[in-house]
């Protein structure tokens, strides 16, 4: 794959991912050199920053060009190396999902943060006190954002961004987390985890011309309409074809044209996904299946061979969460109502 | 035992320490004996021992010095000690527990005793736990384990070893702390 910047009309949507486990993170040209980076992973065995890495290679001046800085939410997978991110991209803003009320908000990160302060342990509540560390000191625009904002445009070219989420209700029930976390997990022992489904993450509907497309980030569907996709399809009017990681058939039929690109990145602990029907699924909606990397069997991290016997010993199952960089680039123009996505593949990304 | 690496003259002695000044020493958390040399003001680590699921204490596990020093309480010279029955740790982790489902249970690790970054899954019996670890476990449970080899009396044996972390609840300071990053947070970063 060519390392090429894309020219002035020409948008961009590369997929970054991990293997799984140690995240991912979408890079978005949308025209006139106007870069925005959503999400962020590390390459686990030297801490690189891998969308940073992505834009140093395609030449990016990273302290002009790169216009906003967006955590879609700060799970693990999505935020390791953001905090690098701010620290070079120092006229982005920093977007990430609306608090309502926002001093209980930074009080849980501030506590959660005594609490995993001294463990080595990564932790995203460590990732996140740092951006605002480095926000509070480099004077960084914060934004925070709910459903139905518009929050980057370049009127000439006709390109919008808008978030689809979180809902006002899902920003009304996060107050209440907010005090129950407090609550439940303040306990020094215990570690936050995250909740299910996730309905607090950011999805993002950009309009690049006459295309479109949807970053799903992780949103779930869950049983509530006023929250998850399915606030977005029944609330949202200005979403249409596209890009999307997520799987409801609703989302397919409702807000996608027929096979649409779709960019997927496994998630390989516990189970792993995405689940051999979940492809199926997906293959029945669109021939431009990718995925930053095919899942491998997992094996036990490379020890001496004392290890082996020790673990079979004990009955203890262990297995590496192992790391796999792929990358899916995307480019069309945006000012050819008829142009088709040109996809290219890097790393152990490929088509399913 | 590697009291060969003690220097000359130096003996070990047994101390008690305050696991809330021992955050550095992650996998060390829930000792209760620790075997520890002085040169001058600083205590080194040479050995520690732990409670098993019938309160006896264990054998020493060997680990390397030196270490940092730390806050402990003297209650004796030399007691306990004994170059015949130790332990080393091959493999060390700190984890997460992620589900429980049937006595299964699963958890995330990451490997302590080489610092790695590599993420590890592992999945356990809750028998594997001691009786009061079983009881307290749940999602988020941060635990400590290692295993490695037993020396007693000259004999070898494998031994593994889980226990989850115990810290005391938030101190003052700490929930002080909190409120007044967050405070200056809300009052100074640039909100839209």
């Amino acid at each position: 794959m060519d390392y090429d910047l894309p020219l002035d009309h020409i948008a961009e949507i590369t997929l970054i991912g991990t293997g799984g486990g140690y995240g991912e993170s979408c890079i978005i040209h949308y025209g006139l050199n106007n870069w925005a980076i959503v999400d962020s992973c590390i390459d686990p065995t030297t801490n690189i920053c891998l969308p940073l890495a992505y834009l140093q290679k395609l030449g990016i001046d990273l302290a002009k060009d790169v216009k906003f800085v967006l955590c879609t939410h700060w799970h693990d997978d999505h935020i390791r190396g953001l905090s690098q991110l701010l620290e070079k991209c120092t006229s982005a803003e920093f977007h990430f999902a609306r608090a309502n009320d926002r001093m209980k908000f930074l009080m849980w990160v501030g506590l959660d943060f005594q609490k995993v302060s001294q463990d080595k342990t990564l932790s995203s509540t460590k990732e996140f006190k740092r951006c605002v560390d480095i926000a509070q000191s480099n004077k960084i625009q914060i934004k925070q954002v709910n459903a139905d904002q518009r929050i980057a445009a370049i009127q000439n070219l006709g390109v919008y961004i808008y978030t689809l989420s979180p809902s006002p209700a899902t920003m009304n029930n996060f107050d209440h987390e907010i005090a129950q976390l407090i609550d439940n997990y303040g306990v020094p022992g215990i570690k936050y985890l995250k909740q299910a489904p996730n309905d607090k993450s950011v999805v993002l509907f950009l309009k690049l011309g006459a295309h479109v497309a949807i970053l799903g980030a992780d949103l779930e569907v869950s049983d509530n309409t006023e929250t998850g996709w399915l606030y977005i399809l029944d609330h949202s009017t200005v979403v249409r074809d596209g890009s999307v990681n997520g799987y409801h058939d609703r989302i397919w039929l409702e807000l996608l044209t027929d096979s649409p690109i779709a960019k997927l990145t496994p998630w390989n602990k516990n189970g792993g996904l995405p689940t051999a029907d979940m492809i199926n699924k997906y293959n029945k909606k669109t021939n431009k299946l990718f995925i930053t990397s095919s899942g491998k069997e997992r094996s036990m991290l490379k020890r001496d061979k004392s290890f082996k016997k020790l673990t079979e010993v004990f009955g203890v199952k262990i297995k590496e969460i192992r790391y796999a960089y792929g990358l899916v680039r995307s480019r069309i123009d945006i000012t050819d109502n008829n142009s088709k996505w040109d996809v290219q593949l890097d790393g152990e990304s490929c088509k399913l | 035992m590697k009291t060969a690496n003690l220097e000359s003259g130096i003996s070990p002695q047994l101390f008690e320490y305050d696991s809330e000044t021992f955050n550095d020493q992650q996998i060390h958390t829930n000792v209760k004996n620790i075997l520890v040399y002085e040169v001058g003001h600083r205590l080194y680590e040479v050995g520690h021992r732990l409670k098993d699921t019938r309160g006896q204490y264990s054998d020493f596990t060997e680990v390397e010095i030196p270490k940092n020093p730390f806050n402990i309480n003297r209650i004796g010279k030399n007691s306990g000690y004994d170059d015949r029955n130790y332990s080393t740790a091959s493999y060390s982790w700190i984890g997460y527990v992620t589900s429980i489902n049937k006595g299964i249970i699963k958890a995330n690790l990451r490997d302590v005793k080489n610092n790695s970054t590599i993420k590890e899954e592992m999945e356990f019996n809750i028998q594997d736990l001691d009786a009061e670890d079983a009881k307290m476990v749940e999602i988020g449970s941060v635990f400590y384990w290692s295993i490695g080899y037993s020396f007693r009396n000259g004999t070898k044996r494998k031994y593994s070893f889980i226990r989850l972390k115990r810290l005391p609840s938030f101190s003052d300071e700490q929930i002080n702390n909190a409120l007044e990053w967050a405070k200056s947070a809300n009052d100074n970063l640039n909100w839209d």
